[in-house]
């Protein structure tokens, strides 16, 4: 079995190994220390034949990388889940911002309606009662509308809640 | 007949890919592939071993950080290679920052990692230990039956695939992969009697 391994070895450092043997070597090789230490060592003999110098690679090398990538976020992972949190939170905002929208022009049309209602109490009193000037001052005091002159000048508008996600 | 370079580009186009969708082990695997070839590449600048593979683990590490911006417009070791040769040059300017015996500029870097070492930076105890290795292992291959030898330096130096040496040699295939299996093992076992 070994034997079998450390051919595929040989090969693998030739390029000589179809894919699929390589992907189930490369597995091999990531629980087989003594694997590992073989490669390294044919790989050396590889390289000190062209350039006369013998250079093996650490026990530790491939584990020291994965040490620290493994304290890495996985970038490209984390990335799809960060956009996918901020959509989250868009979709809510946007949600919240509806919800706002509507109750806020349910209000408006409830005091609209009061409005309407107390204008044309103020049309049917007498101008000089005392009562159509409190209800003139009323409108006044409390109407989100803009007067000129104690006049209605109304202006429509929605008021819009916006959620911060943060 | 394998094409060897298709082969090697295709698994790394698998493993690239499961990279970018979480699979960290499929990183591990590049790494393996690749540690040797990186570690020679940032050796030819740096001319220490040591450093060399610190030197190469901050590539390969700076490599993976960077690719969810791999799209594949070049080969994987092509773009690894590049992230290699500028970590190493980086290093070296810092080195250069920090020892005023290492003065190099941006050229010099250019000739360097293109040339043979010139210099190196092992002690007189890991120059006499290198050159033993080497005479342990040129006495191995020359110790080595013919047939393996020849099979041996065709593949070793002058690069040729299995199929290329068969034919050279008139046998099949699969006697080519035996022959460079026994040299290699053969070399080996003279060299752990060194080193190990």
């Amino acid at each position: 079995m070994s034997e079998d391994l450390n051919l595929k070895l040989s090969q693998f450092i030739d390029n000589e190994l179809e894919h699929d043997e390589a992907l189930k070597l490369l597995n091999a090789l990531a629980d087989q220390p003594h694997l590992q230490h073989k490669l390294k060592r044919y790989e050396a003999i590889s390289h000190a034949i062209k350039s006369q110098v013998y250079l093996e690679v650490k026990a530790d090398f491939s584990a020291n990388i994965a040490q620290q990538i493994k304290q890495d976020a996985l970038p490209f992972i984390d990335k799809k889940q960060s956009f996918k949190q901020t959509y989250q939170w868009l979709a809510l905002a946007a949600s919240i911002a509806i919800v706002a929208f509507i109750v806020e022009q349910g209000i408006n049309n409830q005091r609209f309606n009061s409005t309407a209602t107390l204008q044309m109490a103020k049309h049917w009193l007498p101008k000089d009662s005392d009562l159509n000037k409190r209800i003139g001052q009323y409108l006044q005091d409390h109407s989100p509308d803009a007067y000129a002159n104690g006049e209605i000048d109304a202006k429509p508008y929605a008021k819009v809640t916006i959620v911060n996600p943060k | 007949m394998i094409n060897q370079s298709r082969n090697s580009e295709q698994l790394d186009e698998e493993l690239v890919s499961r990279v970018q969708h979480g699979d960290k082990t499929a990183f591990d695997h590049l790494v393996i592939k690749y540690q040797h070839r990186i570690i020679q590449l940032v050796n030819r600048y740096v001319k220490d071993p040591s450093e060399a593979q610190d030197v190469a683990q901050d590539a390969f590490i700076k490599a993976y950080r960077a690719l969810d911006g791999f799209r594949g417009e070049a080969a994987f070791y092509t773009w690894l290679y590049r992230i290699a040769t500028n970590t190493a040059k980086n290093y070296l300017i810092s080195r250069t920052r920090r020892h005023s015996d290492y003065q190099y500029d941006i050229q010099e870097l250019e000739v360097i990692g293109n040339s043979p070492q010139l210099h190196s930076n092992d002690t007189p105890e890991q120059l006499l230990l290198s050159e033993e290795i080497m005479t342990t292992l040129n006495q191995a291959i020359e110790d080595l039956p013919e047939e393996m030898r020849v099979a041996f330096r065709l593949r070793e130096i002058e690069g040729r695939s299995y199929e290329e040496i068969a034919l050279a040699m008139k046998c099949p295939v699969g006697t080519i992969r035996s022959r460079l299996f026994r040299a290699r093992e053969a070399i080996d076992k003279q060299l752990t009697f060194l080193l190990d």
